[in-house]
């Protein structure tokens, strides 16, 4: 890990040693065969390859390719680096043409959302690891089936037992909404303690007009409710952290599409 | 039974796989999911049993990137043609608005106008994409740009013709420099200073923050000193009451004229300004070329003159050493006669035979300029009567009493009284001495600096140099300024005075950069430094872009061609 932290800290300075270089050589280097704006979109280009390339490496695991962690960390340092190509390149804040606004819309809805994700990888995890049971993001519908069919039948055994319906009714009334599908989910994202407090308010409430012999089963109802308070970060934070993706990928694919374009566009009317 | 491996088949586990591209549709729904899921292809393993498999979400995600390019691509083809019909319409083609002056081209000819594979189809296209990946591609618009612009020298040179025959610069290229399609507030001709500074080895933030200082003798080319005393003309002769009908009203604007003209400040010349009170002074002093010095014996006269009068008298008509500029013609002393008295002789018989012609000679040879300059006007009759009568040891009485300007033999002399301000017999005189180099001998030299002394001096025919800067070494080939200096030729800069003075009204203005000092480089002033223009001529105050005082091209103008079309 060490090891690697090094290494990563290597390829941070040799990308701004290059950008540097070639920021430095944009500036000076006017008067030449070699136009500036060509070779750095060219540089550029070869860049957006490279990151592009991250992205069909993870559709092919099984190739003994390197670990997918270092793919990772080019794949951030290139795309760190390409926020400082694209601005050599471009040189303004905001082109002048149709196609060029365009292009610049996606690479800045690229860029946005990397950085998102990036900083969302770096956070989440560590949340989801604390938050409860690791679930696979699939099997989540599944584990809130379990929890709502566990609740209910706490509820037919507190029936069975206690013979009042007080409990079910006020499950039916209240408890049910809470056990359809993950709820709180902005709560858990921000991190708040929104679906505990409903809980307790909820469960608060009904405990006061449960008989002696119901409070086992309220306690019962109580510990399923505090797994799926679980259950719903683990759905909120892995839902976002694959929300990100819907935006940057999609991006990404029409922005390789756009730079092709633009690519051909600039030669063909550089005469 | 369930094998090792079977155990994560989508149909033998309840494990969802991601890369399976498709999960329970109950589940997502929030129901109990299905005991075995959908199969890979997404249809139920239970028959008809109700289920509505999902796709995962990778696949899912996938879908949308490729409907997200599917739509870039469809709408960059479908508006690559919009140019093509409007230009007004959206068109993946637009590289942005064109400045000002080339925002016509998007009339008849459109695009096409600078590229050349616009509109010609996939073929063009491909070979223009092909042409412009070779080196130096980018650069063939320059053929588009220079089919209208011209300048002097060519394009792919810095600074074209001003370093014309340097090989060491690197080439350059128009959009080098001129970048189009940036809108109508930023024309082509528009750039940063960075530009510049792209390409000077010499980096410096500003003209008032690094800019190299101005020449020692600025805005002069040279060291060339005064030509024209202003400080003893400003302060002492412009104010004696006496000469107050002179003074220039407007001070300085009273004799230069920066309103007419820009960099270099027009005069209002001698006639106008100067000869109200230098007229008389000049007339005053004639140029004497002959003075016939002591000769002993005397000579007799030569039979060409005609008859002898009266006996001459015996001794030595002239008891004077010869003149400066006749001994240095005679390559002798002017007071050593053993040394003059041959060749001296020896010119008169030759005056006496040929005229004016042997002087003439003579001057040429030892001088190096054009006798018949030098002599011109010089009657041959009039030098071969005065060599008669100096042959004769007699004095030359010339016929009639009236004294022309002109060449005049009296006396003992031959001289010349200049009729007029710039006379070129005159400047021919000045010049051919000036000009001339120094000789290898010690006494010749010597002889030569005196004629100098004598003739080129504050006191001499004239007084020209008072005001004619002579320039060169001291002791060698020095060249006389008689006409006003030309603006030096600054290829590279430019200085317009007009909105300076605009700016800065009144006659005092002109001291606000032209400042007299005790060590003046020209005129009376001492040069203007840096500091003059950048009081004024920094950020935030007045201009102070590369651009304001330098230029890039030199005699940029539009072809003909252009400006035919345009009719």
């Amino acid at each position: 890990m060490r090891a690697m932290s090094r290494r990563a800290a290597g390829l941070w300075i040799l990308a701004a040693a290059g950008i540097a270089a070639l920021g430095a050589w944009r500036a000076t280097r006017r008067a030449s065969t070699i136009d500036p704006d060509f070779a750095t979109g060219w540089i550029l280009a070869a860049m957006v390859a490279a990151l592009a390339i991250y992205g069909v490496r993870r559709r092919l695991p099984m190739l003994p390719l390197g670990r997918a962690s270092a793919w990772l960390s080019v794949h951030v340092i290139v795309g760190v680096a390409a926020i400082g190509a694209y601005a050599i390149h471009v040189g303004t804040a905001w082109p002048a043409g149709a196609a060029d606004r365009a292009l610049a819309v996606l690479f800045l809805a690229v860029v946005a959302s990397g950085i998102a994700g990036h900083v969302l990888q770096a956070i989440l995890p560590a949340r989801l690891a604390r938050s409860g049971p690791e679930l696979i993001y699939e099997r989540i519908p599944g584990e809130v089936a379990r929890l709502r069919a566990a609740a209910e039948n706490a509820l037919v055994e507190a029936a069975g037992a206690a013979g009042h319906e007080t409990l079910g009714s006020y499950y039916a009334q209240t408890l049910a909404w809470y056990f359809e599908r993950p709820r709180f989910a902005l709560s858990h994202v921000l991190g708040g303690h929104g679906a505990e407090a409903w809980e307790r308010q909820r469960l608060a409430a009904v405990e006061r007009l449960l008989a002696a012999d119901e409070r086992p089963h309220l306690d019962a109802l109580a510990e399923i409710c505090r797994h799926k308070r679980a259950v719903d970060a683990q759905y909120a934070l892995q839902t976002l952290l694959r929300a990100w993706t819907f935006v940057h990928v999609p991006a990404a694919t029409a922005f390789l599409v756009m730079a092709a374009w633009h690519t051909l566009i600039v030669h063909v009317y550089a005469g | 039974m369930t094998g090792s491996r079977d155990q994560f088949r989508h149909d033998r586990s309840r494990y969802e796989r991601p890369p399976l591209g498709w999960r329970c549709g109950r589940a997502v729904a929030w129901g109990r999911p299905c005991e075995r899921g959908p199969r890979a292809d997404g249809t139920c393993p239970h028959g008809d049993a109700p289920c509505a498999p999902r796709r995962m979400h990778a696949q899912l995600r996938g879908r949308i990137a490729l409907a997200a390019a599917a739509l870039v691509l469809a709408l960059v083809v479908i508006l690559a043609g919009g140019f093509a019909r409007d230009a007004r319409l959206p068109s993946s083609l637009d590289a942005g608005p064109l400045s000002p002056s080339h925002a016509a081209f998007l009339g008849e000819e459109g695009c096409s106008s600078c590229h050349a594979a616009h509109g010609r189809g996939a073929t063009a296209w491909i070979s223009a994409a092909l042409a412009a990946l070779r080196p130096g591609g980018p650069h063939a618009i320059d053929g588009a740009c220079t089919t209208c612009h011209g300048f002097d020298g060519r394009e792919s040179l810095a600074h074209n013709a001003v370093f014309e025959k340097r090989a060491d610069l690197p080439q350059t290229s128009c959009v080098a420099c001129h970048a189009e399609h940036r809108g109508a507030s930023l024309p082509a001709s528009a750039m940063p200073d960075a530009q510049c500074q792209s390409c000077h080895a010499r980096q410096f933030h500003g003209f008032a923050a690094g800019h190299p200082p101005f020449s020692p003798w600025y805005p002069s080319a040279s060291d060339r000193k005064a030509s024209f005393d202003h400080a003893s003309h400003i302060s002492k002769h412009f104010a004696d009451p006496r000469n107050a009908e002179f003074v220039p009203a407007g001070q300085c604007l009273g004799c230069h004229q920066p309103q007419k003209q820009g960099g270099a400040v027009a005069t209002l010349g001698y006639e106008a300004a100067c000869a109200g009170c230098h007229d008389q002074g000049i007339a005053r002093r004639d140029l004497v070329v002959m003075r016939w010095p002591e000769l002993e014996p005397a000579p007799q006269a030569p039979e060409a003159c005609g008859p002898p009068g009266d006996a001459p008298d015996p001794s030595p008509v002239s008891l004077d050493p010869a003149n400066a500029l006749l001994a240095f013609l005679l390559g002798a002393a002017a007071d050593d006669q053993a040394a003059y008295a041959d060749p001296l002789r020896k010119l008169a018989d030759a005056m006496v035979a040929k005229g004016a012609e042997p002087i003439a000679a003579l001057a040429a040879g030892r001088l190096g300029g054009d006798g018949a300059r030098l002599l011109r006007g010089l009657s041959g009759e009039t030098a071969r009567m005065a060599a008669c009568a100096w042959a004769s040891n007699r004095e030359h009485e010339p016929p009639g009493g009236a004294t022309q300007p002109g060449w005049r033999a009296e006396g003992l002399e031959i001289r010349y009284a200049r009729p007029a301000h710039g006379d070129p017999v005159v400047r021919a005189w000045l010049d051919a001495i000036a000009a001339s180099p120094r000789p290898a001998d010690d006494d010749d030299a010597e002889r030569l600096e005196a004629v100098r002394a004598e003739i080129l001096g504050a006191d001499g025919p004239g007084q020209c140099l008072k005001c004619h800067a002579i320039s060169g070494p001291a002791d060698g080939p020095r060249t006389i300024a008689w006409n006003r200096s030309p603006a030096p030729q600054r290829q590279l800069h430019r200085f317009d005075h007009r909105p300076h003075v605009a700016a800065m009204p009144g006659a005092g203005s002109c001291a606000s950069c032209h400042l007299q000092g005790d060590k003046p480089a020209s005129s009376g002033f001492v040069p203007v430094g840096i500091e003059a223009c950048t009081s004024c001529h920094q950020q935030g105050k007045a201009p102070d872009g590369c651009l304001t005082c330098h230029a890039y091209h030199q005699n940029h103008a539009l072809k003909p061609r252009m400006t035919k079309d345009a009719r």
